[in-house]
C-alpha cells in the first residue's frame, strides 16, 4: 500500500502496529533514520528569508515571504500580514476585552468576518420563537459577539443570516478563502482553508487580539513536510479514510512543528470538498497547517461566489494563483509517499486521531495504549468492526458539506436507522443545507429516521447540548477522538460519511463494503 | 539576563516596558520568584501526569468554555480527571492529592494562600495537543501551575503559554522519569535555563531566545507589533498596487 521506492511507511507489517513511533520525532527522524527520503536539515527560516536568494522555493515558502511586513532577526520573529480573520462567539471574547480595554480599535474590520456556530443549538427555534441556546453564559457569549461585531463595524453571519454555518465552512463557500492568502481564526481547525493554497492557521485568543488591533502576528517560520499521494482511491473509502491513513501512520504529534503540503496524483483529483476534508485534519497529526496547490478545480469552486473576485479581476487573480505551486527542485523537511489503491475504510479505536486502523484490522497490541482501551472499552486483539453503536454524527468541519451528506444519503436511500439508535445529520452551514434540502437528501434522511438538524459545530465538540451520555459509543464524521470529546464519559470511533451511514443502518461499526443492498451500486 | 545581539537591542528594550521590581510569590512549598510580570524561578515540588498526548480537551473540557473572561477556569482544569461521575473528587489524581481542603480543592491565584503547594506539572510527551483554546493556559495558571516539564508541546498550545508566562520546559523522556520518580522540590532557573533536583539531578534545557526573552520579562508581544504600525501600513498600500507580489 505505502510506496516502497521511498519506504517512509514501509510494510503492512509495520503499519498493523498502529504505533505512534514511527514518526514520533522528526529531527531524529531525519538524522537517524533512512525511512525518510529526501530530508535535509536545512534551517527553514534562514534559507528561505535570505534577501535576494534564488534557491528553489516551496509553495509555504513563498507564501510565507509573500506575507512578511518584517522579517526576523536575531531572536525577533517575523511580522507576517493576515489576510483574512475569522472569528466565531468562543474564542475571541477576551481578545475583544482585551483590546478595548487598551483603547484600540479593530484594524481591518473589512477583512475580519465572523460566525456564530460553536455553541449554537442545531435544534431549530422553540414554539415562541426564542434560540433553546444550552445555559446563560452560551447566550451571554453569543450576545457578546454580536456586540462586539457591532461595535466595531465586523460583518457577522448569526443564527439569523442565510450564510451562518461553521467558520470553515463558510469561509470557502463564501469566497472569502482565495488562494495565496493567511487566513487565521481562533480553531485549529482552520487548517482546512489550506486546501485552497492558502497558508492558514489556527492561534489563540492573546494572537486574536493581536490581529484584531495590528492584522498582523508575530511568527517563526515552522519546518516543511510534503505528502505525496498516489493511487485511485477504491469504492466506499474517502478523503477521510486518506487523512485518518495519514494519521495513524504519522502519530498525534508526528507533524509537530510543520507544515504539510499534499500533493500527488490522488489529491489533484481530489474535489475541493475531499482536500478540504484532508486539511482540515493536519492538525490532528499536530501540523501548523496543511496545504494543497490550486488548480483549475480549485478556481472553478471559487469562480462566481459571494467574496471571489469578478470578471477580468478574477482572470487576473487565476494567473497570478497558477504562480502557487512548490518549485519542481524544492526541498523538503520530511517527505512521505502514500499509496492509496488499497486503502481500506479506517476507524479509530482508542483517545487519540493517531490510534486509527483499517476497519478490518485488529486493535493492535501496544502498552502505549492501555489507558485509552480502557477507555473505550475496547481490548487488543479485538476488532470494532460490529460493535454495538449508540449515536451515529454526520457533520462537522471535517465532513458536513454538500458530498459528505450526498455520500453518506447514498448509503442510507431506502434503508432504516436500526432500532436504538440515534443519527444525527447536522450540514456544515445554512447554504448547505439548502442545498442538501433542494436535492431532497432531507427527506432520505428523515424518511430513514434520521435526525436533520440546523447547522453548527454539535456533537463534535458538543459544547452546545448536543451530547453522547456516559459509555455510549458514537461513530462520527468529526476530527477528535479525545476522551470526554462528545460529552462526559463519550466513547468516539472517527470514520467517513459512508462508514457513519452505514453504521447507523447496522446498528454497530459496519463496513459499508460489505452491505448486501451496497454491493452492487455504482459509486 | 539573555544576551541580545546588537541590532535587536533597541527592538527588545521597547517591548520590556515592565519596571523590574523583584517580587516573591510564596506559598506553602512553593515559590515563584518575578520580575515585574516575568518569570525567573519557581521551586516546587512536582504533580507527576505520566502521560503522553495530554490535549486540551482534557485539560479543560469544552463544556468550560462559554464564558467571556480569562479569569476563574481553574475550577475546570482537567475536571473529568480530577472528578468522579458522582462530583466527587478521584481520589486517583494527581491534582487531588496535593488539595488540602476537600470542599475546595482548586487552586487559586498566585499569592493567595490557597494555592497549591504544587506548581510544576511533569507530564509525558507531546502535551497541549488538539484543539487552540487558550483557556487551557489560563486553566493551568489559575490552578497554580507556574511550569510545565514535558518533552514536547504542541504548536499552539506552546504559543499560548508562552504569551501568558506559563513556563514550558522541554526534557528528555528518560530525564522526565528519573524527575518524576524522585519525588523531591524541583527548581527551575529560567534565567540559566536549569532544572535541579535533589542532590545530582542537574539538567540544561532549551528555549527559543525569544520565547526565553518574553518569560524573564514578561513581554506582551502586542506592544511590538503596535510599534510596527507604519510598516504594516506600507506593507498595506504596496500590496494593493502590487498584486503580483504574492
Amino acid at each position: 500500500m505505502i510506496s516502497d521506492s521511498r519506504n517512509m511507511i514501509s510494510s503492512s507489517t509495520n503499519m498493523t502496529t498502529g504505533s505512534n513511533d514511527m514518526i514520533s520525532s522528526s529531527s531524529n527522524m531525519i538524522s537517524n533514520s533512512n525511512n525518510v527520503v529526501s530530508s535535509s536539515n536545512k534551517d527553514s527560516a534562514e534559507s528561505t528569508e535570505k534577501p535576494g536568494d534564488h534557491s528553489p522555493l516551496t509553495l509555504y515558502d513563498k507564501l510565507w515571504q509573500s506575507h512578511l511586513v518584517r522579517l526576523g532577526s536575531g531572536m525577533m520573529p517575523s511580522v507576517l500580514y493576515i489576510d483574512l480573520h475569522l472569528i466565531h462567539e468562543v474564542t475571541s471574547p477576551q481578545a475583544f476585552a482585551q483590546i478595548k480595554g487598551r483603547g484600540l480599535k479593530v484594524a481591518r474590520p473589512d477583512r475580519t468576518f465572523a460566525t456564530m456556530d460553536h455553541s449554537i443549538p442545531t435544534t431549530g427555534r422553540l414554539a415562541d420563537g426564542t434560540l433553546p441556546v444550552i445555559d446563560s453564559s452560551a447566550a451571554m457569549q453569543l450576545d457578546q459577539l454580536a456586540r462586539n461585531c457591532k461595535e466595531n463595524g465586523i460583518q457577522l453571519f448569526d443564527i439569523t443570516s442565510t450564510k451562518q454555518g461553521i467558520v470553515h465552512v463558510i469561509g470557502p463557500e463564501l469566497g472569502l478563502t482565495q488562494p495565496g492568502m493567511t487566513i487565521v481564526c481562533g480553531d485549529s481547525h482552520s487548517s482546512t482553508h489550506g486546501a485552497f493554497g492558502s497558508l492558514a492557521f489556527g492561534i489563540g485568543t492573546s494572537e486574536v487580539a493581536h490581529v484584531l488591533a495590528t492584522q498582523c502576528l508575530l511568527q517563526k517560520k515552522s519546518k516543511s513536510m510534503r505528502i505525496n499521494i498516489d493511487g485511485i482511491i477504491p469504492k466506499f473509502v474517502s478523503a477521510k479514510d486518506v487523512i485518518l491513513y495519514v494519521i495513524s501512520k504519522l502519530g498525534v504529534g508526528g507533524a509537530t512543528g510543520h507544515v504539510i503540503e499534499y500533493a500527488g496524483s490522488t489529491v489533484r483529483a481530489m474535489s475541493m470538498d475531499e482536500r478540504m476534508t484532508l486539511c482540515n485534519m493536519s492538525i490532528e497529526a499536530g501540523a501548523r497547517a496543511g496545504i494543497i496547490a490550486p488548480d483549475d478545480t480549485t478556481f472553478q469552486y471559487i469562480a462566481g461566489r459571494e467574496f471571489a473576485p469578478t470578471g477580468q479581476e478574477f482572470d487576473r487573480s487565476v494567473e497570478i494563483w497558477r504562480r502557487l505551486v512548490s518549485d519542481s527542485d524544492a526541498v523538503f523537511d520530511i517527505e512521505i509517499d502514500v499509496d492509496v489503491s488499497n486503502l481500506t475504510p479506517m476507524v479509530t479505536y482508542g483517545t487519540n486521531p493517531g490510534m486509527g486502523m483499517q476497519i478490518e484490522e485488529a486493535i493492535p497490541y501496544d502498552a502505549g495504549i492501555s489507558q485509552a482501551l480502557e477507555y473505550m472499552k475496547f481490548q487488543s486483539g479485538d476488532k470494532i468492526l460490529g460493535a454495538k453503536i449508540d449515536i451515529a454524527f454526520l457533520g462537522s468541519c471535517t465532513n458536513s458539506r454538500l458530498s459528505d451528506l450526498q455520500a453518506a444519503a447514498e448509503v442510507i436511500q431506502g434503508q432504516k436507522v436500526a432500532a436504538g439508535v440515534k443519527f444525527i445529520v447536522v450540514p456544515g452551514s445554512k447554504r448547505v443545507k439548502s442545498e442538501a434540502e433542494a436535492l431532497g437528501l432531507d427527506k432520505i434522511f428523515i424518511e430513514a429516521g434520521a435526525e436533520w438538524r440546523e447547522p453548527g459545530c454539535s456533537m463534535c465538540l458538543a459544547m452546545n447540548g448536543d451530547t453522547a451520555n456516559r459509555g455510549q459509543l458514537v461513530i462520527s464524521t468529526s476530527n477528535r477522538n479525545f476522551e470526554g470529546r462528545q460529552g462526559a464519559g463519550s466513547r468516539t470511533v472517527l470514520a467517513s460519511p459512508i462508514t457513519v451511514a452505514a453504521s447507523a443502518i447496522a446498528g454497530s461499526i459496519a463496513d459499508a463494503r460489505y452491505i448486501p443492498e451496497l454491493m452492487g451500486a455504482s459509486r | 539576563m539573555t544576551t541580545l545581539k546588537n541590532e535587536q537591542k533597541s527592538e527588545a528594550r521597547s517591548i520590556a516596558s515592565e519596571g523590574r521590581e523583584v517580587r516573591s510569590i510564596t506559598s506553602e512549598g512553593s515559590e515563584v520568584r518575578s520580575e515585574g510580570r516575568g518569570v525567573r524561578s519557581i521551586v516546587s515540588e512536582g504533580i507527576v501526569l505520566p502521560l503522553d498526548n495530554v490535549d486540551t480537551d482534557q485539560i479543560i473540557p469544552a463544556r468550560f468554555l462559554t464564558t467571556v473572561s480569562r479569569d476563574g477556569l481553574g475550577k475546570a482544569l482537567f475536571y473529568d480527571w480530577r472528578y468522579e461521575e458522582n462530583g466527587e473528587l478521584n481520589p486517583n489524581s494527581p491534582f487531588n492529592s496535593i488539595a488540602s481542603d476537600k470542599t475546595s480543592p482548586v487552586g487559586a491565584s498566585a499569592g493567595n494562600s490557597k494555592a497549591p503547594q504544587k506548581s510544576i506539572l511533569i507530564t509525558g510527551d507531546n502535551f497541549g495537543c488538539g484543539s487552540s483554546r487558550e483557556h487551557a493556559s489560563w486553566a493551568l495558571l489559575d490552578f497554580g501551575i507556574r511550569a510545565v516539564i514535558s518533552s514536547r508541546f504542541a504548536d499552539i498550545f506552546r504559543s499560548n503559554a508562552q504569551k501568558n508566562g506559563l513556563v514550558l520546559v522541554e526534557l528528555s523522556p528518560e530525564d522526565i522519569n528519573v524527575l518524576s520518580s524522585l519525588g523531591l522540590p524541583i527548581q527551575i532557573n529560567v534565567e540559566s535555563m536549569t532544572v535541579q533536583c535533589g542532590e545530582g539531578f542537574v539538567r540544561n534545557f532549551v528555549m527559543d531566545e525569544f520565547d526565553h526573552y518574553k518569560i524573564l520579562n514578561g513581554v506582551d508581544e502586542l506592544d511590538y507589533l503596535l510599534e510596527c504600525r507604519s510598516e504594516i501600513s506600507d506593507y498595506e498600500n504596496k500590496k494593493t498596487i502590487d498584486r503580483d507580489n504574492i
